[in-house]
């Protein structure tokens, strides 16, 4: 029937311009269609046409999602959504998913749209979510473009385009990575192909992949790198072959190290390098580290660049001395600057344990990004250790990090130290700003459920921030309590 | 088990930084002295204040009172005291009524008792006399408030037949003040009911695809409605009624009267709160798990007023409804009813194809009727291009509203199986508020606020 549509032309034109179209003889009769404006004439016809409204033809539904062997999460968990739901509490929230999948218990469903879309790509919210979802999380997120990203292959897919060929860089890197810890040299080997015609940043991110399963087998095309035209990628060839203690690389770097330093009399003597010839350019030493102080010179500069590819058991051999007593010398020296980030560096890099502690025993801090990272080196009962003694008075922001990398479950010690510390950080009238609180999350759920009570224990509830951190633990607790399947009626 | 789930209980609160602190107040820690009977909860609450604030809840309801000075209603202690409740029924344990809480349900008692004897009175027959002096009156309100919306009306027709005369093509090319201006006019010619009517034109004039189809189906209603008062003496009483509703003539408790009352297992099955940025209307439906009939309350409020909490989507209650006159009787008010219980399986439920016919019927009956209910039975919601829609086992279904924002928690509730879902049918799409999956109600309606 087209009487609605010219009905419409009509009534956009006007009555003016155009005339009303002739009407159904049935309805034109019930409408008195000849006397009848052409509004009333269109309410009519409107009225005719929603009551004669036929039912559609739908698209093909879904297919079923498989039957959950899980049971439903119980009320007395459930009344924790609403509050989880607001976002406040990440850190809480992804512990409350992995401790309900842990329980054996299963999200409503209603709440998975939001938690998928909470999740996105994150690879650790994504598993605590599907795990905690049931099967019908995993026939959700199938279903949902964004939320299918990272999915292994399901039969509801398309099928799955080479994210090598067509991928966005940060998903060629991920693609890349993957492959080097199955199957390195292949891996290495579809970089190598198509080196030469990828634009310098694409270089740069694919080329940290091979830090994933780094080995000698790499070096060739590593040295190759160093004479590349892009200034970061020579930078990051740079990085992975001063990571291989055999590489011709490291041994270059020692030598020029050697012919720099000399130890007399439990002093360290140096005598500063030239400047690089080309095949010193060639491995760097002309490069730039912003993160250093300004103050310290072209020579100085370079003589970090050397020093921090030599493997620091190379001096405690060469010297005949421990580690602490080179680093205290290191630390007395006029160049100590330069001295100590470049031995900070190359522990940092090798992974040097010993040399790590006797660097923090002396307080040494790097300013250097590169070289900070001694407490990751640390093994963990140091780490542990290093970390009780720099627990006093106010929380250090630089030991979150460091605090995070220490294996679970935290000491009773420790989190003592920690929960005191995170409360004298605001000062004693003070709440805890949520930004920060939203930090401090992240070390609060460290806190072993058994020792929650002793460590609120400890605070003194009347600061203002210590109250926020024991109403924190304390939903904490309350909340994963109420996971626990011994509780259920 | 608690008659609210916590969804239920954050569906209450009048906006959502109040359901947020809400939130923030249902742990045990913040509570003292809490309790229940079967018709209150109460619990004390520290504030900034010296004094704890008194939080009581009337289950009947619910209904909310607290010391607090808060402005918002429910306020955040309220909400959080019945959500700790619906979270862990167990929390609060039975005791007897500490004085302030007896106190205020006596009140409410009385006052309920005496708005019922109210009703009574005014529905009673008075004696002759005064019978006939009200009528009088009433009929000579009426018959001045009729000149002055007929008078209104006729404005708008000349008006209207211009606008006509121009195109719709000129019309949207006028400011969206052009219509305000109109509005007003008829709000000061007593017919607000047009004067919505006529608000909603620009957004329609605005529109995309087919907003000229849209705009003439609008505005081709609303003269029918002009003509239908035109000739309202003819119309039998019931659409009087309803073209008298739809001008925007408030009920008098004499025409509630005259009403329908209905007993029935009343389900509340879903709710929509429309904020207009002066005046806010919430519209309750409810469906009789064994009359079948549907049945739509309003709830009004202006500025920062609360709109009534006592019809929480998902529950059920015993109880009567009064239906106001009209040819097919919708608007109703609750009369007296008993404590709210989660609905585990609803009932009344039908297919696209019926559902349709019965708009139809409707539509026949009173061409203003507005928004049909669907409580549909066993259908699969289905993603899709530009939306989504609901699909019954041979394949036949019903396109779900472009604004309806809850498709992926209809579709995560469903798991691909049919489920019942209850919504508005707006003539072109449907409109989900509310769904039951697995013995359990979902909520809409926060969906499409956010």
């Amino acid at each position: 029937m087209s009487t609605w549509p010219d009905l419409v032309t009509a009534a956009l034109l006007g009555t003016q311009h155009a005339a009303a179209p002739v009407l159904p003889a049935e309805l034109a009769e019930a409408v008195k269609a000849d006397s009848a404006s052409l509004l009333a004439q269109a309410g009519a016809l409107d009225l005719w046409r929603q009551a004669g409204r036929q039912v559609g033809s739908a698209p093909a539904a879904p297919a079923l999602a498989a039957v959950e062997s899980r049971p439903l999460l119980p009320a007395r968990a459930r009344a924790h959504w609403p509050i989880l739901q607001r976002g406040e509490f990440p850190h809480l929230l992804l512990e409350w998913l992995q401790t309900l999948a842990q329980a054996g218990w299963r999200l409503p469903a209603a709440t998975l749209p939001e938690l998928l879309s909470w999740a996105g790509a994150r690879a650790a919210r994504r598993e605590a979510v599907l795990a905690a979802g049931g099967e019908r999380a995993h026939w959700l997120a199938a279903q949902h473009p964004d939320w299918n990203r990272g999915a292994a292959p399901t039969p509801l897919l398309e099928p799955a385009v080479d994210p090598w060929e067509t991928g966005s860089l940060p998903e060629r890197v991920a693609h890349l990575t993957a492959r080097r810890r199955t199957e390195a040299a292949a891996a290495r080997e579809q970089l190598t192909q198509v080196w030469a015609c990828e634009p310098a940043a694409a270089r740069t991110a694919l080329l940290e992949a091979l830090a994933t399963g780094l080995g000698a087998d790499d070096e060739p095309f590593l040295e190759s790198v160093l004479a590349d035209r892009s200034k970061e990628a020579r930078r990051g060839a740079i990085d992975l072959l001063a990571r291989l203690p055999g590489s011709d690389f490291v041994a270059r770097q020692t030598a020029r190290a050697d012919a720099a330093l000399s130890w007399r009399a439990g002093k360290i003597e140096l005598n500063l390098p030239a400047a690089p010839d080309a095949a010193g350019q060639r491995d760097g030493l002309d490069l730039k580290l912003p993160g250093l102080p300004a103050k310290l010179g072209e020579r100085a500069v370079q003589l970090v660049l050397v020093l921090s590819a030599v493997p620091p058991a190379h001096w405690s051999q060469r010297f005949g001395a421990p580690p602490a007593d080179l680093v205290a010398a290191a630390k007395a020296h006029e160049f100590s600057i330069a001295l100590l980030t470049g031995l900070a560096w190359a522990t940092v890099r090798h992974r040097a344990a010993d040399w790590a502690e006797a660097l923090l025993e002396a307080r040494v801090t790097p300013s250097l990004a590169e070289a900070a990272a001694l407490p990751s080196v640390l093994e963990d009962t140091a780490l542990e250790r290093w970390l009780l003694r720099q627990l006093t008075g106010q929380f250090d922001w630089n030991l979150r990090e460091p605090l995070l990398a220490l294996p679970r479950p935290w000491s009773r010690e420790l989190v003592v130290a920690v929960v005191r510390g995170l409360a004298a950080s605001t000062g004693d009238a003070y709440r805890i700003p949520r930004t920060t609180f939203a930090e401090f999350e992240a070390l609060l759920v460290r806190i072993p459920v058994a020792h929650v009570q002793e460590a609120c224990g400890t605070l003194d509830g009347s600061v203002p921030a210590a109250a926020q951190l024991q109403e924190y633990l304390t939903f904490r607790l309350e909340v994963l309590g109420a996971l626990q399947p011994e509780s259920s009626p | 088990m608690s008659a609210f789930t916590p969804d239920q209980v954050l569906a209450l609160a009048p906006d959502a930084s109040s359901a947020k602190a809400g939130q923030g107040l249902a742990k045990p820690g913040v509570w003292q002295r809490v309790g229940r009977d079967p018709r209150s909860l109460w619990g004390e609450c520290q504030g900034s204040g010296k004094d704890p604030y008194r939080t009581q809840v009337d289950l009947h309801g619910p209904a909310f009172q607290c010391s607090c000075p808060s402005r918002k209603f429910p306020c955040k202690h309220g909400l959080g005291l019945l959500l700790l409740h619906a979270g862990r029924p167990d929390f609060a344990a039975e005791a007897a009524a500490p004085p302030w809480v007896v106190e205020w349900i006596a009140k409410r008692e009385a006052s309920a008792e005496k708005k019922a004897a109210k009703a009574e009175a005014e529905a009673a027959p008075p004696d002759p006399e005064t019978a006939a002096r009200r009528a009088e009156q009433r009929e000579k309100r009426s018959a001045r408030r009729e000149d002055r919306v007929r008078a209104g009306l006729e404005e708008l027709q000349i008006w209207l037949d211009d606008t006509m005369q121009a195109g719709l093509a000129a019309a949207r090319t006028r400011p969206s003040a052009h219509w305000d201006g109109l509005a007003a006019r008829m709000i000061d010619a007593q017919a607000p009911g047009v004067a919505r009517w006529l608000r909603e034109v620009p957004t329609l004039l605005a529109g995309g695809t087919d907003w000229a189809g849209r705009t003439l189906s609008h505005l081709g209603r609303l003269q029918l409605l002009l003509h239908a008062f035109g000739r309202i003496d003819q119309l039998p009483p019931p659409l009087q009624a309803d073209v008298r509703g739809a001008l925007g003539w408030n009920p008098a408790e004499e025409d509630w009267a005259a009403g329908e009352r209905v007993r029935d297992d009343w389900q509340v099955v879903g709710q929509r709160v429309e904020d207009d940025g002066q005046i806010r209307a919430q519209r309750t439906w409810l469906l009789g798990a064994n009359t079948g009939r549907s049945a739509l309350s309003w709830s009004f409020a202006a500025g920062g007023q609360p709109l009534d909490v006592s019809l929480v989507p998902g529950t059920v209650f015993a109880g009567e409804l009064q239906f106001l006159p009209g040819a097919v009787p919708r608007r109703a008010r609750t009369g007296a009813r008993a404590e709210g219980k989660s609905i585990p399986q609803v009932r009344g439920v039908g297919g696209i194809a019926e559902a349709l016919a019965a708009s139809a019927r409707t539509l026949a009956e009173n061409p203003w009727a507005g928004r049909e209910p669907w409580l549909l039975r066993a259908v699969v919601p289905v993603p899709a291009e530009g939306g989504g829609w609901l699909r019954e086992a041979d394949g036949q279904g019903v396109r779900l509203a472009r604004c309806f924002a809850g498709l992926w928690t209809l579709l995560a509730i469903s798991g691909g199986a049919p489920i019942e879902v209850f919504g508005e049918w707006d003539g072109e799409a449907f409109e989900p508020l509310g769904a039951w999956a697995e013995g359990e109600y979902v909520d809409f309606r926060a969906e499409g606020a956010s």
